[in-house]
């Protein structure tokens, strides 16, 4: 019996190992999943505070100055049409398009007119050809970004100082340029009283 | 000796050797197989047995610690994530405590405002400023005023190396630069908007920023120069009376009217289209000019 001894010692270190083994670990592992889920549920909390946070301070700022923030971003989409209209362009006849459309659609002046859809030079050659200044030179223009500035808030009619960003192309190269637009919208929608300067 | 002696003695020369070789594996097989069952002979169940009473036990201990070390090895890995984890939750936690409470009534933002507001006056008022204190700078070569004005504008700025000069200079133009109603308010800060109008409601400049109520600060300002404005600074006598607006197009003249075979502007028929005739600038199609404009450092030509 003597010499089972070891063997049987051995054995029983063994079995204890492996249940120290399985027991300490599983027990991390459990911990870990408690945080993981803790973590979760802190996220939600965050999510939740910030949500409330920021409905009640839009209320306030809406009581403080008038100007609800869900209206402003509206107005902003329709700005951003409006200025997409009058600026995305890539061929003469598409900027005719553009001019024809825009005019029936805006009340826009002749002061705007002269700045955003002067009229373009056509040359005619003695075959009859005509060349324009936008096709000859491969112009176009894009809308990049807008970013309005709420200046006036009078009988729901949201007065904004707008600044856009498009990108010009000409035969092929590439540059970025500015320019302001200055507009009142209603709340219906309508854009009005429409001034731009470059 | 005949050739057919030749053939036959090689013949027996090689049976013999075949016959030899086969002998010495018969030989060699009949050792292994002595081999084997001594092997067998020693090695016994009982001694097997014997044995593996000695064996066993070192593999169990060596199976134990392997086992043991490998768990600890685990448990660090475990401990490392979730101090890791722990951190994550304590970052998440500090977050939700930093979150600031929504505005505690309308009045602080009004009051918020207003400070934007003063604020935003002031430095319209040290904007307006340079224009004196230039013209005194070049009467008198002293530069104290125009500094002080530039370190007064510092104060309301965060960073006011980027802001604190001369916005923009006209020296024949009557300007004046404005701070413009604020009504946008999130999270302590507000976008704010300066502009410089001339006399005849031109807009020449302009500024934008964010307004930090708890500094009471404006970060981010840049300023603009329209393309009009531009022209104003270029002006070396007199101002433009009424000045022209720039068309979007700078190759085409807004006066000018479609004439399809007018004479004058008729190329000749081997001319490719972009003739000088028409003389565009395809560079640059739509010319504003952000401009950073500085009055200490600014050459007054």
């Amino acid at each position: 019996m003597k010499k089972f001894i070891p063997f049987i010692i051995m054995l029983a270190l063994a079995i204890v190992s492996l249940m120290y083994s399985n027991m300490v670990t599983q027990d991390k592992q459990t911990q870990l999943a408690l945080q993981v889920s803790e973590y979760d549920r802190l996220q939600s909390v965050l999510t939740v505070k910030n949500s409330s946070i920021a409905a009640e301070s839009q209320r306030v700022v809406e009581q403080a100055t008038g100007l609800v923030e869900t209206r402003k971003a509206t107005d902003d989409k329709i700005a951003s049409a409006f200025v997409s209209d009058i600026v995305t362009w890539s061929s003469y006849a598409e900027y005719m398009q553009k001019r024809e459309d825009s005019i029936a659609k805006y009340s826009l002046d002749d002061a705007f007119l002269k700045i955003f859809f002067p009229p373009v030079t056509v040359t005619v050659a003695a075959d009859g050809t005509e060349y324009n200044t936008i096709d000859v030179y491969a112009l176009s223009l894009t809308l990049n970004s807008i970013t309005s500035y709420v200046t006036q808030i009078e009988s729901d009619v949201y007065t904004y100082f707008t600044v856009c960003e498009v990108a010009n192309l000409s035969n092929g190269g590439e540059g970025y340029s500015r320019f302001t637009i200055m507009y009142s919208i209603d709340t219906s929608g309508k854009i009005s009283n429409i001034k731009g300067i470059l | 000796m005949n050739r057919a002696d030749r053939k036959l003695k090689n013949k027996t020369e090689a049976d013999r050797l075949a016959q030899e070789t086969l002998d010495n594996m018969k030989t060699r097989s009949s050792a292994r197989r002595e081999d084997m069952a001594d092997f067998f002979e020693k090695w016994s169940a009982s001694r097997i047995f014997k044995t593996a009473l000695i064996v066993l036990p070192v593999i169990l201990c060596v199976f134990a610690v392997l086992t043991i070390t490998n768990a600890n090895t685990k448990v660090k890995q475990q401990d490392l994530a979730i101090l890791a984890e722990q951190s994550k939750i304590d970052a998440k936690q500090s977050e939700i405590d930093a979150l600031t409470p929504p505005p505690a009534n309308v009045e602080y933002i009004q009051a918020s405002l207003n400070s934007a507001r003063e604020a935003g006056m002031d430095v319209a008022k040290l904007q307006n400023n340079y224009k004196t204190l230039r013209a005194t700078f070049l009467s008198t070569n002293d530069g104290g005023p125009l500094t002080e004005n530039a370190v007064a504008l510092g104060v309301y700025l965060e960073n006011a190396a980027d802001a604190q000069g001369c916005w923009y200079y006209a020296p024949l133009v009557t300007y004046e630069w404005q701070f413009e109603t604020t009504y946008e308010f999130k999270a302590g800060t507000s976008a704010c908007l300066w502009t410089c109008y001339d006399a005849n409601d031109v807009l020449l400049a302009y500024a934008t920023g964010l307004y930090n109520a708890a500094t009471n600060k404006f970060a981010n300002v840049a300023f603009f120069v329209t393309v009009i404005g531009q022209g104003q600074l270029e002006t070396a006598q007199e101002p433009t009376p009424t000045p022209t607006p720039m068309p979007l197009l700078p190759s085409i003249t807004p006066t000018s009217t479609p004439i399809p075979g007018t004479p004058s502007i008729t190329p000749t028929p081997t001319q490719k289209p972009g003739t000088p005739s028409i003389t565009p600038t395809p560079t640059s199609t739509v010319p504003t000019t952000p401009t950073t404009y500085n009055p200490i450092n600014h050459d007054e030509g």
